[in-house]
């Protein structure tokens, strides 16, 4: 399953570089740029359309494998991945920025590298307020704190300096990955390598987890410190993402319910191949965005949740008929 | 050497002086009224509870045992069970070989064969009814070949027939060697399968030993506050409850 996702995010990468306002001929463009020409084709590849079609596919991977993750943690399909509280925490941190001007010495990268903090400060007060937690604990003190930092945003956008700063601030949280440079990459794929690996380390406790806590438990796997590194994880992978590209909603729900079949439902061989389907999916996304007649942009973040609501709702649907 | 040895055991306001011990062959029931303490007990010698007291492994104690040896020795069947997820049978039995690290498919097959449950390998585990995946749970169990099985009240809510083929195998486990502690509340079959019975009461042992020594009337009088008519001459012992 891995192999043929792997060559289909490939594929999908390659048109996205093909696809684009100007006619380009990509593979030439990419050896001019990798070489420092600065030919035409060397700059709308290497600074707009290579940087655009990185981001979508890192942070779709950071959203699918979080969502797989959190939803075998919490044993819940419909768990997603905002419920840590890391995506209000990130877009706090980098509205925060847009009105503060802190960070300065980041210069453009300061957004996102202070909704990784946002993120990384949510995290912590939603693991303190947890405490040594059941999965109930984490879902209560994920909402609390979303509602806290969510009340902040609210604030923040209140104040506004100008309708100006309003504005870019409230396009910025819609979510997409145009106009940024690879300098977000920096920032983003550190944060994937790190908090994959944190979940990929606990898979064995995923699939545990399967039959509850107290039978993981009895095979000799650690709930409590497991939890907790799935929880970093995909803060990490969360909040990575939010900072740098905005709210992309439901991939981090959807993605592995359209994998999880694909694994025969095993929650331990479903991180990767969510992963993969997650890059895809909102590569795929940006390309339709980006084939959108011109006039003002369709921003990611609300194509993706067009797309997501209607099947979350029929999700809600499938659920409810079990319970009939 | 007792397998397990359990001396001065307490957990909170559950369990309180509780020892016993365990021997190899040995089906050992743990009876005794809702709220008796009887879960709790399983639950500290799987190693999910933080107890004060002793539990020791072949003379180690429990707390010593490097968690994943313990996992491989010490099998625990929860009283409910329920997968989350809509696994195939075969991944579920699979899960019993979490503690060793591997997926060996000639255990998986040889749990699945002795359970019954071969024919369903590929079927969905939600898809059974509640008895047959009372055997998938169990094969899951045996898949780890443990020494020794904690199963608690493993019968809930099964019927006639899947009763008896349950105690069937925790009995056929017991003649492998291995050992089962079976928490359990239908008296007759305690008494007609079990070697020896612990009867607990409001955290405490009220009573140890063979069926015979433990189930008396006065003792069930006094624990269950019902009178009953025990009889151990037949076949088969009887206890029936008068009023």
């Amino acid at each position: 399953m891995t192999p043929a996702l792997t060559l289909l995010m490939l594929l999908t990468a390659l048109v996205s570089l093909h696809v684009g306002s100007t006619d380009i001929a990509v593979l030439e463009g990419l050896w001019q740029w990798l070489q420092g020409a600065d030919s035409a084709a060397a700059i709308v590849i290497g600074d707009i359309r290579l940087p655009r079609t990185l981001l979508a596919l890192t942070v779709g991977a950071a959203l699918g494998m979080s969502g797989a993750a959190l939803q075998g943690l919490l044993r819940n399909p419909l768990a997603d991945p905002g419920l840590t509280g890391a995506s209000q925490g990130a877009a706090l941190g980098a509205a925060s920025v847009f009105y503060f001007g802190l960070l300065p010495a980041a210069g453009a990268a300061a957004p996102a590298l202070a909704g990784l903090i946002g993120a990384g400060v949510a995290m912590s007060l939603m693991l303190l307020l947890a405490g040594p937690s059941r999965q109930a604990m984490v879902i209560m003190a994920g909402l609390a704190i979303s509602t806290l930092t969510g009340a902040l945003l609210a604030a923040v956008l209140n104040f506004a300096p100008n309708p100006f700063a309003l504005s870019e601030l409230v396009f910025w949280l819609l979510g997409s990955v145009s106009e940024r440079g690879l300098d977000h990459l920096v920032i983003l794929l550190p944060a994937l390598l790190i908090g994959g690996g944190l979940i990929w380390s606990q898979r064995r406790l995923l699939l545990g987890l399967s039959l509850g806590e107290q039978v993981a438990q009895s095979m000799g796997l650690s709930y409590t410190r497991g939890s907790r590194l799935i929880i970093l994880g995909a803060a990490l992978l969360v909040g990575a993402s939010v900072a740098v590209a905005g709210a992309i909603g439901f991939v981090g729900l959807l993605v592995p319910h359209l994998v999880r079949p694909l694994v025969r439902n095993r929650p331990d061989r479903l991180l990767i191949p969510a992963a993969l389907a997650g890059a895809i999916l909102v590569c795929l996304a940006d390309i339709v965005v980006r084939g959108m007649p011109p006039g003002r942009e369709l921003k990611l973040g609300v194509l993706t949740s067009l797309i997501g609501a209607p099947l979350f709702i029929w999700l809600v649907w499938q659920e409810r008929k079990k319970w009939i | 050497m007792d397998l397990i040895s359990v001396d001065q055991l307490q957990l909170d306001t559950r369990l309180a002086g509780v020892s016993l011990s365990l021997a190899s062959g040995e089906l050992l029931g743990v009876i005794g009224p809702n709220g008796a303490g009887k879960s709790s007990l399983l639950e500290c010698i799987a190693g999910l509870q933080p107890y004060s007291g002793r539990i020791e492994l072949e003379g180690e104690e429990l707390s010593r045992v490097e968690t994943s040896k313990r996992a491989q020795r010490i099998a625990f069947l929860p009283q409910r069970c329920q997968s989350a997820w809509a696994l195939k049978v075969v991944d579920v039995i699979a899960l019993g070989r979490l503690p060793w690290g591997d997926e060996d498919a000639g255990l998986i097959e040889k749990a699945a064969r002795h359970t019954g449950v071969i024919e369903w390998l590929d079927s969905r585990v939600d898809h059974l009814s509640g008895g047959e995946q009372a055997r998938v749970w169990l094969a899951r169990v045996l898949a780890g070949q443990p020494d020794i099985i904690l199963a608690d009240e493993p019968l809930a809510s099964l019927d006639l027939h899947y009763q008896q083929r349950v105690l069937e195998l925790l009995r056929k486990h017991t003649r492998e060697l291995g050992s089962v502690i079976l928490s359990i509340h239908d008296l007759n079959l305690a008494a007609h399968w079990c070697d020896r019975l612990v009867l607990l009461d409001a955290g405490r042992i009220h009573a140890v030993g063979t069926p015979q020594q433990v189930l008396t009337p006065e003792a069930i009088r006094q624990v269950y506050q019902v009178e009953a008519e025990v009889d151990f001459s037949g076949e088969q012992p009887l206890i029936r409850v008068l009023r």
